[in-house]
């Protein structure tokens, strides 16, 4: 007696055919049986999609909306300062970075949002730690065993495995906050390579390999049941997505970089209508401890580049009232900077929100640059919770209820339209 | 004799390191527990106590009676210690004993066996002569003088096997009661009984120990006996290492004139050199594979590959091959030690550079490796000041980097390199213990701390046993690890016979890395002539690129290997491997074996490949799919259609979830 994990399209027949008429028994796993009954209804927020983009590394949000109006401004920095007269402002207190001008338009279009001090209390200082508790949205990290967004997924579609829920673009690896304890998500660097070669086109290799990679014989270990879901859900997967994906085009010049590749993937898969809620990528080279000036500045270029030919980009393909894109990264950076002309870890950060449906324009006012944090000494405090906004970002965008979510009530921030 | 070599060096270890070293480094570690309290002040209340009895408050009283109480509780423990180590060298001499008398055993018979041939050629003869004459009597009593001879000969070969039998069953008994009194005296696990040990249990070793074999390695591991066998795979350093050198150098400096070239010319001297580093450390990843697959000391190589994830650096960061290529080395030298490996760590020019301890200087410090130093190599962010009362602090994080001040390399030799001028000279505090601390001493105050040897231990056990240990296994590796002085082959010595490596919950629950799963197929299959680029950009896409791991956390395990491309990547390459056109799996399958049917072939394959059964339904589907196929006799002459038919039925077995893990 074997378990089989079948493929979406001959689970769709079976189910058609009624289970009563083959007989329930237990070669029928539990999350298909689950699947038979009724999808819940789709509400309204069923639609939105919620792209993640991370910052890897800690970013220095200091140099990215820059606190030109703090008269401390220009004391603590010296060699990673942006002149007031290169700010692209804001108000009087703020400014982007002059290498942000794309976000500058969305901003004077409405798409644009900028959260200025988001932490949160005893911050952690290692990458590692910190990107967990961002991940996890929860202090203890990675012992939690899932992060905010796989639980939002398990949240909205319990035990059924037949979507692609989260699909993280550039990376080979699921990251943490991907992961729920049900749901999880589809990752791949290229669309086009995320497939199975073995068979070399010939259809009774094809059929043995379903066979063989899809189902388990009952009572095999938890392990390797889990990795027999794992391949029906990658084999699906693999057929709907390099269908899109070559099927897409853009009028949008995206830049070459590995995040305007990313991103532009993400259009297509949105844009094709792959049901998919969440996307992930991310951009690395943001652990500036030492030269931080220069490439600061090529990483604020490419971030700019490639969000702002992925806004056009939705707009064009009337997708842009359905996504919300977020930045987030493990922690800020120093106010001080240190003795290599780069900063080390610090505390609260800005997070950036990009799309048509959020109230624009900077929420909240920077945190003080010299009111500072121990730890390491010298870190921006934070005055908003990162659960603030993914509370808001649950409840208001994705429709999951936050507190579930998150395991607590945050107040939420006033970000969408 | 030489079969009882490691128990005898064992015990000499025990003895020496356990009643004399183990006290004095078990004792330190009850010392470093009470650090973060005012230790010396607690001594002299102690002692102010016993002077003066009178004047003593209930408090101090009640102190120095628990003081008085940890004393007896020390004595009573090095007596019970004592007492367990004189029956465990009781209990060897009674194997050695055992031993001898099996080997005079084994000469006896011997001298039987050839009485009963000379015995038997002269019955033979005689018959024959009183065959040939069948009416002379004298002869005909000779034939049965000699037949009875013959038969008192064979009954003393039967009498002497017997006693053989018998000895060497009781020198197993032996065997088996000095392994177990020997963990119980290091504390480590229980062992499983040797008579258990068998083909599953040796692959399971090899597996886990190393990357896997052939039916014939397999095979070698079980007729050792299971002390032979992982003696023969702990004890790496009796055997030469992999004939495999690879020569990199320091990275040069430019050439002198590259200041006077053209920005276009330099541009493409700096191009050039760049693809240099870059084919360097492509070779360096085929080399290391390499000698994964064809090291006469697999368990060398896997805890290399362990101790590349402990102290994960990535190249990418720095870019000089010279520095990684020796980091390897380092972790290969000192791949038993842990020791040696934390305070080479902190001298070692690649982490340096990685966690830019170069660039930590007195006044300018950079808490990089300070905190990496605590938080992921030694103590683990699990046992910090956030979860446990005795955990390093932010304070422990910033002193202890004002201590590595200094700690810097020299660029164009690529060798550590300590600057003075640089050093923070004024005193620290890490860990409760006040110092003018260098680097070095951080280290030793850090393998003093008592979460150290848990962390590596539950870290070593995830990585060879299972994800889910208890709390009082790791305690009891830990312990054996600690009074070792950090030396690791006592410990997986213990470990790599403990009910834990061989029980149920580790069977099969290891999701193989990509690199076990490459390394893994090359071995069990035993493909020769492979094409380790192919292999290592199999691991690359997999997401196993050695020498990158993704952070200085090195890579998450278990099941965060099987993304759904990853997955799909693992099926792809290890389909590609066996379908390449060199490979040979039809003399592989017959290298020993003859298969008489489609059923014994896959049944083989099974067996071979796999640590499950797959079931019923998935044999028929591979039965069905190999079809008739001729007996192995007559497989020569249609060699190449069968070798083809062979892999893709091979393909297909290793494209299962089964295949995955080990």
């Amino acid at each position: 007696m074997s378990r089989s994990f079948l493929d979406s399209g001959s689970r769709r027949a079976f189910l058609a055919r009624g289970l009563g008429a083959i007989g329930v028994g237990a070669a029928i796993p539990e999350f298909v049986l689950r699947t038979a009954a009724a999808a819940p209804e789709p509400a309204e927020s069923a639609d939105r999609v919620l792209v993640v983009v991370q910052l890897s590394g800690g970013h220095d949000a200091i140099s990215a909306l820059v606190p030109y109006g703090h008269e401390e401004y220009a004391k603590v920095r010296q060699a990673t300062r942006i002149a007031d007269d290169q700010v692209l402002k804001i108000n009087e207190e703020l400014g982007l970075h002059p290498n942000l001008k794309g976000w500058k338009e969305l901003l004077d279009q409405g798409a644009f949002a900028a959260v200025p001090g988001v932490g949160y209390p005893n911050t952690n200082y290692s990458h590692f730690t910190a990107t967990e508790i961002w991940f996890a949205a929860d202090p203890k990290g990675r012992d939690v065993g899932s992060g905010w967004l796989g639980r939002a997924c398990d949240a909205c579609l319990g035990e059924h495995r037949d979507q692609i829920p989260m699909i993280a673009v550039g990376t080979e690896k699921s990251p943490l906050s991907l992961s729920g304890k049900i749901q999880a998500a589809v990752c791949f660097n290229d669309p086009q390579s995320f497939r199975y070669r073995g068979d070399r086109n010939d259809p009774r290799r094809a059929e043995l390999y379903k066979a063989m990679s899809q189902s388990v014989p009952e009572g095999a270990p938890g392990s390797v049941e889990w990795i027999a879901r794992a391949s029906a859900v990658a084999n699906d997967a693999s057929a709907r997505i390099r269908r899109l994906a070559s099927s897409y085009a853009s009028k949008v010049d995206y830049p070459t970089t590995g995040l305007g590749r990313n991103l532009r993937v993400i259009a297509g898969l949105v844009s094709g209508g792959l049901g998919t809620r969440v996307y992930w990528t991310s951009i690395g080279g943001f652990d500036t401890h030492r030269g931080q000036r220069q490439r600061h500045d090529t990483l604020m270029t490419q971030l700019n580049d490639a969000i702002f030919a992925f806004q056009n980009d939705l707009a064009q393909q009337g997708q842009a009232d359905r996504v919300v894109t977020i930045t987030m990264s493990e922690f800020g950076r120093r106010v001080k900077e240190n003795g290599s002309e780069g900063t080390d870890h610090g505390a609260a950060a800005a997070m950036f929100l990009f799309g048509s449906k959020l109230k624009a324009g900077v929420h909240g006012t920077h945190p003080s640059l010299t009111d500072l944090q121990g730890g390491g000494g010298g870190s921006l405090k934070h005055t908003v919770d990162f659960r603030s906004v993914y509370g808001t970002l649950l409840d208001g965008w994705l429709g999951v209820s936050s507190e579930s979510v998150l395991g607590a009530s945050f107040p939420g921030v006033d970000l969408l339209a | 004799m030489r079969k009882l070599l490691h128990l005898s060096r064992a015990l000499s270890a025990v003895i020496l390191g356990g009643c004399l070293a183990l006290s004095p480094i078990v004792d330190r570690s009850v010392v470093g527990q009470e650090e973060g309290k005012p230790k010396q002040g607690k001594t002299d209340e102690a002692e102010k106590a016993n002077d003066a009895p009178k004047a003593v408050k209930p408090k101090e009283a009640k102190q120095a009676k628990a003081n008085q109480e940890r004393a007896r509780a020390r004595a009573a423990n090095d007596a019970a210690r004592r007492e367990q180590a004189s029956r465990l060298f009781d209990a060897m001499r009674e194997s050695w004993n055992l031993e001898s008398a099996l080997e005079k055993g084994r000469g006896e018979l011997g001298r039987n066996q050839s009485r009963l041939a000379e015995a038997s050629k002269a019955a033979n003869a005689a018959r024959e002569a009183a065959n040939a004459a069948p009416d002379d009597k004298p002869k005909a009593d000779k034939a049965a003088a000699a037949t009875d001879a013959e038969k008192q000969a064979t009954e003393a070969v039967e009498n002497a096997k017997r006693q053989v039998a018998e000895q060497s069953g009781k020198l197993n008994e032996a065997m088996d009661t000095v392994a177990t009194l020997e963990a119980d005296l290091l504390g480590g696990l229980k062992l499983i009984p040797s008579k258990d040990w068998d083909y599953e249990k040796a692959r399971h070793l090899l597996a886990r120990a190393g990357f896997g074999g052939t039916p014939s390695e397999i095979q070698a591991l079980v007729d050792m006996g299971m002390y032979k066998a992982v003696q023969y795979v702990v004890e790496y350093h009796e055997r030469p290492t992999a004939n495999l050198e690879l020569d990199v150098r320091p990275q040069s400096r430019g050439p002198a004139y590259e200041q006077y070239l053209s920005g276009m010319a330099r541009q493409e001297l700096q191009q050039r050199q760049r693809r240099n580093f870059r084919n360097q450390i492509a070779d360096m990843r085929k080399w290391w594979i390499r000698r994964m697959v064809e090291s006469p000391r697999p368990l060398e190589e896997k805890l290399t590959l362990f101790w590349h994830d402990h102290f994960a650096v990535n190249f990418r960061d720095f870019n000089d091959p010279y520095l990684v290529h020796s980091q390897n080395q380092l972790f290969r030298r000192y791949a038993d030690q842990f020791n040696g490996l934390l305070h080479g760590i902190v001298q070692d020019p690649a982490m340096i550079r990685y966690l830019d301890n170069h660039t930590n200087r007195k006044g300018n410090g950079n808490e990089n490796l300070g905190r990496e130093l605590q938080e992921l190599f030694s103590i683990g962010e699990e046992n910090s000041a956030n979860h446990k009362p005795n955990g390093y602090s932010e304070n422990d994080v910033r002193e202890a980097s004002r201590a590595l001040t200094g700690y810097t390399y020299d660029a164009p030799t690529g060798q550590f390199r300590f600057l003075g001028s640089r050093y923070d000279e004024t005193p620290k505090d890490v860990l409760g213990k006040k110092g003018n601390w260098s680097g070095d001493e951080v280290v030793d105050i850090l393998l003093q701390h008592p979460s150290t040897a848990n962390y590596v231990s539950k870290k070593l056990f995830e990585f060879f046993v299972h994800r889910n240990p208890k709390p009082e296994t790791i305690d009891a590796i830990a312990h054996v690890l600690r009074s070792n002085n950090y030396e690791l082959r006592p410990m997986l010595r213990n470990l790599f016979m403990s009910e834990e490596f061989y029980g149920a919950e580790a069977r099969a629950a290891h999701i193989k890395s990509p690199a076990e799963l490459m390394v893994g197929t090359i071995k069990t299959l035993g493909i020769k002539d492979v094409d380790y680029a192919r292999i290592d950009a199999a691991c690359q896409t997999a997401g196993h690129a050695l020498f990158e791991p993704p952070n200085v956390a090195g890579w998450d395990e278990g099941q965060a290997w099987i993304t759904s491309k990853q997955l799909l990547d693992r099926y792809n390459f290890v389909a590609e491997l066996v379908d390449q056109r060199n490979v040979d799996i039809l003399a592989t399958l017959t290298d020993g074996a003859e298969f008489r049917s489609a059923e014994e072939v896959v049944d083989h394959l099974i067996r071979r490949c796999l640590v499950l059964d797959i079931g019923a339904d998935k044999r028929k589907a591979m039965i069905d799919f190999l079809g008739e196929i001729p007996p192995s006799s007559e497989w020569t002459v249609r060699r190449d259609e069968i070798n083809a038919r062979l892999k893709a039925i091979v393909v297909m077995l290793l494209g299962s979830p089964e295949y995955q893990v080990s």
